[in-house]
Formats: structure tokens, C-alpha cells, sequence
């Protein structure tokens, strides 16, 4: 279909939908396309997910279209306050059309999509949750507070949503995730970190997203301050054990009724407290200079480096369990395995000294796999002066 | 997809960001590019935006796609010519074998070099922008051929290169199997191959693969 120079030109970008990267999938699926409008072709059911023994009926619930629920629209509402985005309604009613009454099953593992053709590459084991009208700034955040307040995870001793790219980027199969939930019971919340190597290079995550996303470190600071947090966070030694990124949660009820008003909460706190500019830079694309995340602000960047910060401090009653990613290990290489432990043991006995050779040896690593543009900008930024461990 | 048609000029006064891929088609034939764009538009399954780019003062295939790579914003950025015929679903399917390899560049079933090469191909921005110190696409120094070879064989090296032949865009050029080699762009790829593309493939095999 053709449009026209002018159209284009005024049309606005595109919303963001995901935050993260790639990898591969181990998954056998079927090829299924979605077909074009004149074709009398359609394409196949997808079959009931079949880890957890729910129903057809359930599944195509979950995954129906939009209808409205006014009792539970109007929570959403009351939950907006200063710049903070509301959840997105649409995404609400869809969850809202029909309560999933034959989801009954303990562990329900939702799995977040945009498009037709990303229904192939889910997972059989989770839940498909159309998202393709989702609008929110807030992205995983967004369809977490949706789902915490619908029907789908009432009764769930565990529940998350995790992205379509699952597979991708966690190089596991949905069957072995639950398994490995299964057999380390008792925990509030199961995680991972796609980006294994991001532990061995970056003292934290917040320093990595200075890597990725323009005056990370300065927006994140005057965030931390508004909000009142500690912004020691942002320049400590982390331990590789709490690195966590792309919002892969599955975790009890207990976990998502602290975690999400604590998000919210330092959300809005920031909102009203930041200078306007700031404010309007936080809430920008500038986030994704390139658009490799579809044009996401900073929100969400901080959103999910939240975590661990949440973990240590609301959080720190909660056990937590972080699944190991073997497809992610095996890709890191010699350097990146040393570096890891190397850091991991400074933190551990709390040694200046060995997180000072973690720093060298770091730099050294980095400035052989970097352009020396990207040292040149990067390097000093993201090598705080004080050695400091959470 | 989204189709647009833009003057060269145009592509630096708009803000060209999308969710999705971007396919650029250079074009000096505006109504090939219009017949090819809306069908491959309308076929793709995908959302996303073709952009037809004009190369009104013929500065070449290579350079307008560079240009177009540099003003516009998107996880996955590919290139294709004003005589492409789309297959049914041939992003969808694109997309899906990309994110199932976890490719960097896919190539695309041109009817042609039955994957060897990406003579059409999609790329992922953050992969292709770290290739060249320059930022661009394609190497710069290539007018009309080898810049997708050269790409071919990063991505190779890289093991990120993906062939999906359900995935069909074709060339539909009736005169090309007769026409001739651009000899600068072939002596060029020579010598870049012979130093390994700066550096960049190992693989000895790799670099002499098209030279």
C-alpha cells in the first residue's frame, strides 16, 4: 500500500514493544504465517500450552481480543499520577475479556507477543499474551500490573510474563525453565541474566547501560536522587548472582504485591521531584539513539535494573533463585570466565586490592575487543574511581 | 509494511524510526519502484517500512543505501532494487529464521545465488552498524557490486549468516546475467579480501570465497 511523502513524514515513531537483545532457540516449531488479507488461506490454531494441564479453552482466553472491564479500568486510572504512564488499557481489557476460569494450574507462565509472526516462535510451555496493542512506556512493567490485577494469576502460587524472544535469548526450552522452578522450590522469585557477559565487564548493570543508552549514568543519577534512593547503587561491585535483565520473573504473589507498588512508587516519587528537563529527557527516545529498541525512553532501562536494588532493600525478607543460562555459559570465553570469578571473589571477601586487578584487567579486555572510539568514550565513564561493593 | 517514496534529499528532514525492520530501495525507475514496493509492502506480514529512496544524481546503489542506513532508525535494516518481486509472507518468514538462528544477516532467496550471497538481505542495525569505524552499511568504497559479498562474508565469519528460501525476493532483471562486472568494485573487493577485510575474517576460505 502506498502512502503518500507528507503521511509519512508526520507520522510518529513507532512505540517501543521490547527491551532487549538476541540469541538462539532451541524450539521445533511448526511455520505458520500470517497470511494477507486476500488469501483463503488461514493460519493454524495454535495448539494448548503443554507443560501445565490447562485447557484450550483457558489458553485462547488469555490470548482473546479486546472487550472492556470498567471495575478494572478504573483501578488502572487511579494508579496514574504526574508523568508515569498508566498501564495500557487495551492490553487490560483483552486480559479482562473472559476470566480464564480453567487456568488453574500453580505455575502459569505467560508469554508476551506484538506481532502474527512472533506466534511462532513461542514457547508451547507458556501462555500466549498478545500485546500488539500495547502502548505503554512501561513496556514488561505495564503488562506485569495487568496481570497481577486480572483473573489469569488469581490462585497461581507462581505467575510471570516473559518476552516472546524467550527462547532467543535464554537458549532454553519453557519445559526445562519450569523444571528447574520445580526442582528449587520454596523461592519467591526465579530469574536470569541473559547477558552473562555484561557480568564480567561492568561492575554493575547501571554502568553497562551507559554502554547502550546515551548519558545513562547522569539520567540514572538524578533519577536515584529524585526518587531518594541510595546512588551508591549505581557505582558498587555488584556480584554476578544478582545480575538480572529482560524481566524474566516468575515469582509468587507475595513478590509482585511488594515489587510492583515499590516500582510504582519510586516511579512516581521521581516523576514529581525531578527537574522538568530531566523529567522530559527520562520520558524521551533519546533512550535508543539508534532505535534498536524501538524508540523505548529510559523508563524501562531502569525499571528492570531495579531488581536487584529491590532485593536488597523492600525485598531483602524475599528468597530468590536465579535459573543458570548453560546455552549463555558455554558462549563466554576464556577472558570473560576469569574476569567473572575474579570479580566475584573481590566481592566476596570484599578486597580492594583484587577488584582493583579486576578493573585492569578489565580495561585491558575491553580496549582489545573495542574500537578506540568506543574506549575513548566509554572506558573512564564506566570505571568509577572509589571501590565500592553492595 | 509501510511503503514511502522519498527524494534522497528528504531522508535527513524526516524522523525515519521504526519498531520493526526498514527496507531501502533505491530507485532511479519510479514506476518500477512503486510496482515493486507496494507488492513487496503489501506481502510482507510484518509491520515495518519499505523506503523507497530516489538516487537522483545517480551517486549509486551502495551510496544511497549508506545514506539511507545513517537517517533512519531500527532494530533491523535491509536493501533491495526497484526490480525485486516479493514472495508471499517474505518478511514474516525473514524475521522468524533471523530471531531462530539469532542471524545477523539473512539472504534473502533472490532466484540467483541460492544463498551464497545476500544480493538481497536484512540486517541486524546494532551488527551492522560496528562493522565499518565509518558507521556505514555497506563498505564505502564500493560503487555498485561486491558490498553485499564483502557483507556476505562478515557475516559468515561472524556465524551469523542466515539463508531462508521460503523467504523469496527475487531480481527480476531480464538483461543481468549478461551484463558486466563494475571493474573497480571487483579489484577493490581483491584487495580488501587480500587483507582480510581490515582485519575482520580469519577464515582464509571466507575472504577468497568471491574474490
Amino acid at each position: 500500500m502506498a502512502i503518500s511523502k507528507n503521511k509519512f513524514a508526520a507520522k510518529k515513531p513507532v512505540p517501543a514493544k521490547a527491551v532487549s537483545d538476541l540469541k538462539p532457540t532451541t524450539e521445533v516449531v511448526r511455520k505458520m504465517v500470517t497470511p494477507p488479507t486476500d488469501s483463503k488461506a488461514r493460519p493454524l490454531k495454535r495448539p494448548a500450552p503443554v507443560t501445565q494441564a490447562v485447557s484450550q479453552s483457558a489458553t485462547s482466553q488469555v490470548s482473546g481480543d479486546a472487550s472492556s472491564n470498567n471495575e478494572t479500568m478504573a483501578n488502572t486510572v487511579a494508579l496514574e499520577k504526574a508523568n508515569t504512564p498508566a498501564v495500557d488499557s487495551k492490553l487490560e481489557s483483552n486480559l479482562a475479556k473472559q476470566p480464564p476460569r480453567a487456568l488453574n494450574s500453580p505455575v502459569r507462565i505467560f508469554q508476551i507477543y506484538f506481532e502474527g509472526w512472533q506466534r511462532e516462535l513461542l514457547d508451547p510451555a507458556f501462555y500466549p499474551l498478545d500485546n500488539s496493542r500495547g502502548t505503554s512506556e512501561l513496556m514488561e512493567f505495564a503488562v506485569f500490573e495487568q496481570l497481577q490485577k486480572n483473573q489469569a494469576t488469581q490462585g497461581a502460587t507462581l505467575w510471570g510474563a516473559l518476552s516472546w524472544r524467550f527462547g532467543e535469548k535464554t537458549g532454553m526450552q519453557g519445559n526445562d525453565w519450569v523444571k528447574q522452578i520445580v526442582e528449587h522450590p520454596g523461592n519467591d522469585v526465579y530469574f536470569c541474566n541473559p547477558h552473562v557477559h555484561n557480568e564480567a565487564i561492568f561492575h554493575n548493570m547501571w554502568l553497562q547501560g551507559e554502554t547502550s543508552h546515551p548519558n545513562f549514568m547522569e539520567i540514572s543519577k538524578a533519577f536515584f536522587a529524585a526518587a531518594g534512593l541510595d546512588d551508591k547503587e549505581l557505582t558498587a561491585i555488584h556480584p554476578s548472582s544478582v545480575y538480572s535483565s529482560a524481566n524474566y520473573f516468575v515469582a509468587t504473589p507475595k513478590f509482585w504485591e511488594l515489587f510492583i507498588p515499590y516500582v510504582r512508587k519510586v516511579l512516581v516519587t521521581a516523576d514529581k521531584k525531578l527537574n522538568p528537563a530531566i523529567r522530559d529527557v527520562l520520558h524521551s527516545k533519546v533512550a535508543d539513539d539508534k532505535g534498536l529498541h524501538g524508540g523505548a525512553t529510559y523508563v524501562p532501562f531502569i525499571v528492570e535494573r531495579l531488581f536487584g536494588l529491590f532485593m536488597r532493600t523492600e525485598g531483602k525478607n524475599l528468597k530468590s533463585y536465579k535459573i543458570a543460562l548453560p546455552e549463555r555459559e558455554r558462549e563466554l570465553n576464556v577472558h570473560l570466565k576469569l574476569l567473572r570469578e575474579m570479580k566475584d571473589v573481590a566481592h566476596r571477601t570484599q578486597s580492594a586490592w583484587l577488584a582493583a586487578c579486576w578493573v585492569n584487567y578489565r580495561n585491558l579486555y575491553l580496549s582489545q575487543t573495542n574500537t578506540k572510539d568506543w574506549c575513548e568514550k566509554y572506558l573512564r565513564v564506566i570505571t568509577p574511581t572509589e571501590v565500592r561493593f553492595v | 509494511m509501510d511503503f514511502a517514496k522519498v527524494e534522497r534529499a528528504e531522508l535527513s528532514q524526516n524522523d525515519w524510526s521504526v519498531d520493526g525492520p526498514i527496507m531501502v530501495m533505491p530507485f532511479t525507475d519510479e514506476m518500477s519502484a512503486s510496482r515493486a514496493g507496494e507488492l513487496a509492502a503489501s506481502r510482507s506480514s510484518a509491520k515495518g517500512l519499505l523506503l523507497a529512496v530516489h538516487d537522483d544524481k545517480r551517486t549509486g546503489f551502495v551510496q544511497v543505501v549508506n545514506f539511507a542506513f545513517a537517517a533512519t532508525k531500527s532494530p533491523w535494516f535491509g536493501y533491495m532494487a526497484q526490480d525485486a518481486f516479493a514472495g508471499r509472507n517474505w518478511m514474516a518468514i525473514a524475521l522468524q529464521a533471523l530471531h531462530k538462528n539469532s542471524g545477523v544477516l539473512l539472504g534473502f532467496n533472490d532466484g540467483k545465488w541460492q544463498g551464497a550471497l545476500a544480493s538481497f538481505g536484512l540486517a541486524s542495525r546494532a551488527w551492522a552498524s560496528a562493522n565499518y569505524p565509518s558507521g556505514d552499511f555497506f563498505y564505502p568504497g564500493y560503487q555498485r557490486h561486491y558490498a553485499d559479498a564483502e557483507l556476505t562474508v562478515l557475516a559468515l565469519q561472524a556465524k551469523g549468516y542466515v539463508y531462508e528460501p521460503q523467504s523469496v525476493l527475487v531480481e527480476v532483471d531480464w538483461a543481468k546475467d549478461g551484463a558486466a562486472v563494475h571493474a573497480p568494485d571487483r579489484a577493490l573487493y581483491r584487495e580488501r579480501a587480500a587483507r582480510g577485510f581490515d582485519a575482520r575474517v580469519k577464515d582464509t576460505s571466507l575472504a577468497t570465497m568471491f574474490a
